[in-house]
């Protein structure tokens, strides 16, 4: 249906990566702060300030409900402050140790109250992330339609969770591979693995040309 | 395999609406208050650990005690059994 219709770009400029990229003076500078949390817990607010919104949002899309994400975004940092004095430089950044706190909450709750896991995936997100190709369209077919929205949303909710979460991480969060392994405690290249599987499960469904710089 | 709910959405999350929720002097009273729960909870460990303690020693001191009369009295009754009275003959003799 789709064939050759789109091409998979990867664009990782949706939280600007300048910022993201982290030199590894800036990483120990953190865990610096880190360790003066422990003594001073003021000294955390710092933390606090420059990774509440994406944990926030990290968060929000796995539960689409604000209330809840408020309480779980809280309880990510309040055990990130109880443990500042236990965590060691394990030459990753400090967000990504948030990214796995938040993560273990998320599953806690879902645990809690049984219920399958929500992903919300924004639009415009999806949008920028999958770039289509005019090129490749057939004739009469303009870019995003609410069909491939919907046809990709219905691939989707055939992945498992745990691609579905190194998806997530890889694409919407913008974490490479040693950190998606460290977030949800596996091995790197298991998280290289998951992830090119679901990218080829997605070429095969919607026969799509992937460009991916494989980070 | 599927059983995970994906919604999409229009819009990303507004950044006012997620500042509404961005408050770190909450979050400083909630760690004041842990804290606090948790010394409270150190505080009444020790305390029980001191009590199972106490009454630990409390139990041997008891027992040794009672050991101690136990063994008393098996000495007063060996001595007891042991001093028979002298057969009237030597007493004869000796008189």
């Amino acid at each position: 249906m789709y064939g050759n219709a789109c091409d998979f770009t990867k664009t990782f400029g949706l939280l600007t990566k300048e910022t993201l990229l982290q030199s590894e003076d800036d990483i120990r500078n953190e865990y610096a702060i880190l360790e003066r949390s422990g003594k001073n817990p003021q000294a955390f607010g710092e933390l606090y300030e420059r990774y509440f919104d994406r944990i926030f949002n990290f968060i929000y899309r796995q539960t689409e409900d604000e209330d809840l994400t408020a309480d779980l975004c809280s309880q990510t940092f309040l055990n990130a402050l109880k443990n500042a004095n236990k965590f060691e430089f394990r030459g990753v950044p400090i967000s990504a140790w948030f990214y796995r706190i938040a993560s273990n909450e998320v599953n806690k709750h879902y645990r809690k109250i049984k219920k399958a896991k929500v992903f919300s995936i924004e639009e415009v997100l999806i949008k920028e992330l999958i770039e289509i190709s005019s090129d490749n369209l057939p004739t009469g077919q303009a870019g995003w339609s609410e069909e491939l929205v919907q046809k990709l949303v219905e691939y989707m909710k055939e992945l498992p969770t745990d691609m579905l979460e190194v998806l997530q991480l890889r694409f919407f969060e913008d974490k490479d591979f040693r950190e998606i392994a460290f977030i949800l405690s596996i091995t790197e290249s298991g998280a290289k693995m998951r992830t090119y599987r679901a990218l080829d499960k997605l070429r095969k469904n919607f026969n799509l040309s992937i460009k991916y710089d494989g980070k | 395999m599927g059983s995970n709910e994906i919604r999409l959405r229009k819009q990303k999350l507004n950044p006012g609406r997620v500042a509404r929720h961005r408050n770190y002097a909450e979050l400083m009273r909630k760690h004041e208050r842990s804290l606090k729960t948790r010394h409270l909870i150190v505080v009444l460990v020790y305390f029980i650990v001191v009590l199972i303690m106490l009454f630990i020693s409390l139990m041997i001191i008891r027992m040794e005690k009672k050991k101690e009369l136990k063994n008393v009295r098996a000495y007063a009754f060996s001595i007891d059994h042991s001093t028979q009275p002298l057969p009237v003959r030597t007493l004869l003799i000796r008189e």
